[in-house]
């Protein structure tokens, strides 16, 4: 027998021992015999899955290619398209079979939106400081990066080759979203500094909240997202070929009032994606768990690893994407404080009290509703901000029903 | 000063001079993504150690590489799959190095030999079976190298939770490869096997 007892968690989780744990298993399995078994049992389980693994997905680099070119084909050379497209009858295959392979599939994709987020925050400045470089070294009379540049002549080519081709410099499109965010900062006047606008990738623009700051988005469609602090957004290029009616939310908690269309609009995330036609909702997102509620309208989330099971919400229900896991049945949550860190209360043919009622707790003070109007319903996208004192909420929400506001001992009322 | 260039013209501009053959371009590119696949490696791998080694060999791979980028303005996609490549090939050295901690008595891990050792055979198939989904995604995940932590990432759960799971599978399996292995041995009769097997369940 041993000469001390070992947890049984000791043999399961034995790839993951600290040096003096491994010590003592290793003393443990030299004495005896069963645990030996026992342990060389687990083992060869554990290789067996392994050796599985290995079989079916022979090359890690071109899994990789593989899912890389699920997640967006644009990222492949054509060499590799083609191996991949080779290949992809059998990783499809065995895709489906290994669920842990759906999952590697899902963090290269992870693995993606983080490259992604390093290339955006440090390539510019880290290619500027080698241009620099170059400046110091070739121009001692203190020239200008893009003189240091425009002397290679092959340089100059390609430069001006990219120009013809349509693609604009990321500062062309740079200084249009700087435009269009500073007309939204206009508009709100305690949206303050510290957005960063990123740069251009593959047809994308790329758009970051920083700490304690909202910012409101106009796309192309008349759509707008809502972005909360921290939050990471792409959206199609002024002109790129792509859709405005495509996003992708890599991280963060953003409110999506989608205008109405034929062509569907899709919000993608790491593990799901959302489909809508006309619909105001709300998108919280990590690598491995995105959550939608939906305020208005309706809205289909489904998981990319398994797009076959669709959840589709109605107003006032939540669902979510846990991993590779299909999308959990829609429950019944308060959508309104899902969205309370946004701007605007969204309403959409909500009755008086309904909307009272949830005014009230914003507010915290008493909003009773004439029982004449207390069944009237009315919408108001976009028109009631949250940080409006509630006098001015409240009169402007009467004055779309033909009603008016009166105080009352401990609130307001709204009569006729 | 004159305006601040574009960084995807910048990009592109040092790979078409490091592919013309200047090798202070070449260099000065190499230095430049240098930082990038830190930030990057940062964030996915974790610890500083690895980091090291897998910002290197990156940088090495898009050294070899970049005669072979006919795009030049397609540099962030380049480095991309080669940062890719190379976490692929450090988690699949991670299980080696693991398994060879426990190694003097068995064969290579994913040796045929392993499984006739133990006298599983077969039977190996049916007791994966009886895991759970998400206990295979665990293991399965944990045998492509990743850690448990990264695990925990991925599936969006608790490192503590996909051990947990870990155990579990664990207990089932030992308890059902236990009876195999007696099986083998001639203790228990195959009739019995169904019984043997209710009863663990």
């Amino acid at each position: 027998m041993a000469s001390s007892p070992l947890s049984p968690d000791t043999l399961a989780l034995y790839d993951s021992l600290a040096p003096a744990e491994q010590a003592t298993l290793r003393a443990a399995l030299a004495e005896d015999a069963n645990l030996r078994a026992a342990f060389d049992r687990w083992r060869a389980v554990r290789a067996a899955v392994r050796a599985d693994l290995d079989a079916a997905v022979p090359d890690r680099h071109l899994f990789v290619l593989y899912a890389l070119g699920e997640d967006d084909p644009a990222l492949l050379s054509g060499d590799e398209a083609a191996r991949v497209a080779a290949a992809k009858a059998d990783l499809d295959a065995v895709v489906e079979r290994y669920p842990g392979l759906r999952a590697a599939v899902r963090r290269v994709w992870a693995d993606r939106m983080a490259f992604d987020a390093a290339w955006d925050e440090l390539a510019e400045a880290s290619f500027a400081e080698a241009a620099m470089a170059d400046v110091q070294a070739e121009t001692p009379t203190n020239s200008t990066v893009s003189t240091t540049s425009s002397s290679d002549p092959a340089v100059k080519r390609r430069a001006a080759d990219r120009g013809s081709l349509g693609r604009a410099t990321t500062l062309r499109g740079g200084a249009r979203w700087v435009w269009r965010i500073s007309a939204a900062v206009a508009v709100a006047a305690f949206v303050a500094v510290a957005i960063s606008i990123l740069v251009r990738d593959s047809g994308f623009d790329t758009i970051q909240t920083a700490s304690g700051v909202t910012q409101v988005i106009e796309l192309a469609d008349g759509s707008t997202v809502e972005l909360a602090e921290n939050t990471t957004l792409m959206v199609a290029a002024a002109d790129s070929d792509r859709s405005p009616r495509y996003v992708r939310l890599r991280a963060g908690t953003a409110l999506f009032d989608v205008r109405e269309s034929s062509e569907p609009f899709i919000v993608e995330t790491t593990p799901a994606r959302t489909t809508v036609l006309g619909t105001v909702f709300t998108v919280e997102t990590t690598d491995a768990q995105t959550e939608v509620t939906l305020l208005s309208g309706a809205v289909e989330l489904v998981s990319r690893v398994q797009p076959g099971q669709a959840v589709t919400l109605a107003p006032g229900q939540r669902s979510e994407v846990v991993g590779g896991d299909a999308p959990t049945a829609p429950e019944r949550v308060d959508a309104q404080l899902a969205a309370s860190w946004a701007r605007y209360f969204y309403f959409e043919q909500t009755p008086l009290s309904v909307a009272a009622a949830e005014l009230s707790a914003h507010y915290s003070v008493a909003i009773d509703v004439d029982e004449t109007l207390a069944a009237e319903t009315f919408t108001s996208a976009g028109s009631l901000e949250r940080a409006m004192p509630v006098e001015d909420l409240l009169d402007l929400l009467a004055r779309s029903q033909g009603a008016r506001v009166e105080a009352v001992e401990g609130g307001y009322r709204l009569v006729p | 000063m004159s305006a601040p260039r574009s960084k995807s013209v910048l990009d592109a501009a040092f790979v078409v001079r490091a592919q013309n053959g200047d090798e202070i371009a070449r260099s000065r590119l190499l230095r430049a993504l240098e930082p990038i696949l830190r930030g990057f490696f940062i964030k996915r791998a974790g610890h500083r150690a690895e980091i090291d080694d897998l910002v290197q060999n990156t940088l090495v791979r898009v050294h070899t590489g970049l005669g072979d980028l006919n795009d030049p303005a397609r540099l962030k996609a380049f480095a991309m799959k080669a940062a890719f490549f190379e976490l692929q090939d450090l988690y699949r050295g991670r299980y080696t190095a693991r398994e060879s901690l426990f190694d003097p008595d068995l064969p290579g891990p994913a040796s045929p030999d392993t499984t006739a050792s133990t006298g599983l055979g077969l039977d190996l198939d049916r007791a994966l079976s009886e895991l759970t989904d998400h206990a295979r995604e665990i293991i399965e995940l944990r045998e492509q190298g990743y850690r448990y932590t990264e695990i925990a990432e991925t599936l969006g759960t608790t490192e503590a939770a996909v051990k947990m799971q870990v155990k579990r599978a664990f207990q089932k399996l030992r308890d059902l490869l236990a009876v195999f292995a007696v099986i083998l041995a001639g203790s228990v009769t195959l009739p019995n096997l169904g019984a043997a097997l209710t009863g663990l369940a």
